[in-house]
């Protein structure tokens, strides 16, 4: 599938981009809704403009040599980053006093589960995202991430640790 | 519950929203105006269509652009207040306008329609001069014919030079009802000019200039070419063409 998106986005990027975002969206929002919470739709808006804007520019030649899921995630990550950079210079809503409403949107989900990884440092929480819940390859999230494969793993290992010791099965 | 079983679905706006900030589709909203209301479509570059909101709107839009249209809730922040302000004072002002599709010289027809002051009307042959195309009348009909954004360029204030109001998109009622609204008299004048005796200028009917001579003052003309007989001066503000 994803040949087929990279073939049609290299001859025509304005025609191809809606199937680009239908096959992408999902898995997108929920990484995202992992790492940074309601912000996700937010980001995840960001990072489909961004992308548009480099496809617009890149020449066709390398939009076919694109391994557009990972090159998405890389995208959604710097995104994720500068979020959390402008969040942190803004006062922090405690876990606790989030209303009680269910996500009308999204299928059950473990709000303990979410706020832990959210807490986790951006590398960490990164990695166990990817690997463990969007099932990439440690070598695809080293190359999302540009950090070597094997801290991507020690990463990903500490992180599981973390929510384990908060009693957080996984 | 194990990490591999968190899923979420993205919310429905998303795909929509994602492609009204790339500008591949339009987005459209419904607003009230001096008739009725009126569907305003737009994009990235700024305000993209506009029609009355009984037409097929969604249908007509895609069929004329070729790009999808959804209904939103709002406008965009960078959009509103210039559209409000120019729905509400008949003047285009510094609101965006995508003018892809268009050709130069119909943009350069409905910029000098857009230039008529709300409340006052010019004939076909007025634009037709004013960039530089004095024969091209049927044109600019025509590119008048295909504004894409009427009533935000006001395409309506251009009438026959005998002072009929014309054709309109829309239909004839429409654009006498626009005109109205913007305060403007739909009674026939005794001519197409109107010439002030004692100051030596000759105006539309509508100027705001003509609307201040006194009636005893006032000397109605039939053609341009008894305003140049007369050696009457055009008015700075409406710039009749005395050529024919």
């Amino acid at each position: 599938m994803d040949d087929h998106l990279t073939t049609s986005l290299a001859l025509n990027v304005d025609n191809a981009f809606p199937d680009f975002v239908d096959a992408t969206q999902h898995r997108l929002y929920a990484g995202l809704r992992m790492l940074v919470g309601d912000d996700a739709e937010d980001v995840a808006q960001e990072t489909y403009l961004r992308a548009y804007r480099s496809l617009q520019q890149y020449p066709p030649s390398r939009i076919r040599q694109l391994e557009l899921r990972p090159w998405l995630w890389t995208i959604a990550l710097n995104a994720t980053r500068n979020r959390r950079r402008t969040n942190a210079r803004r006062p922090l809503v405690l876990v606790d006093q989030l209303p009680d409403t269910p996500d009308h949107r999204a299928e059950p989900i473990d709000e303990a589960l979410v706020a832990a990884i959210r807490s986790l440092p951006h590398a960490q929480g990164a990695a166990v995202v990817l690997h463990y819940v969007l099932g990439h390859t440690y070598a695809e999230v080293a190359l999302i991430l540009d950090r070597p494969e094997g801290t991507v793993k020690s990463d990903a290992s500490r992180a599981l640790a973390t929510l384990r010791t908060k009693g957080l099965e996984t | 519950m194990k990490l591999s079983e968190l899923k979420f679905q993205a919310p429905p706006g998303l795909k929509e929203q994602t492609l009204l900030d790339t500008g591949l589709i339009d987005g459209f909203v419904s607003l009230a105006s001096s008739v009725g209301m009126l569907n305003v479509a737009f994009n990235i570059r700024g305000v993209s269509a506009v029609a009355p909101s009984e037409t097929e709107f969604v249908a007509g839009f895609e069929q004329r652009f070729g790009r999808r249209v959804v209904a939103v809730d709002r406008l965009p922040n960078q959009l509103e207040a210039g559209v409000e302000r120019t729905l509400k004072t008949g003047r285009l002002g510094k609101l965006h306008v995508d003018w892809r599709g268009q050709t130069n010289f119909q943009q350069m027809v409905l910029k000098a329609a857009a230039s008529i002051p709300t409340g006052e009307v010019r004939p076909y042959g007025w634009i037709a001069a004013r960039i530089g195309r004095p024969t091209a009348l049927r044109a600019v009909g025509s590119a008048l014919g295909q504004n894409p954004v009427p009533v935000i360029v006001a395409c309506h204030r251009v009438v026959r030079t005998d002072g009929n109001l014309g054709q309109y998109r829309f239909g004839a009622a429409m654009k006498a009802e626009l005109l109205k609204a913007e305060g403007l008299d739909l009674r026939p004048h005794p001519g197409i000019l109107v010439a002030n005796r004692k100051t030596g200028v000759a105006c539309y009917p509508s100027c705001r200039v003509a609307r201040r001579i006194a009636p005893e003052h006032q000397h109605w003309l039939s053609s341009s070419r008894q305003a140049v007989a007369a050696e009457y001066r055009a008015c700075d503000h409406c710039q009749p063409v005395f050529g024919g």
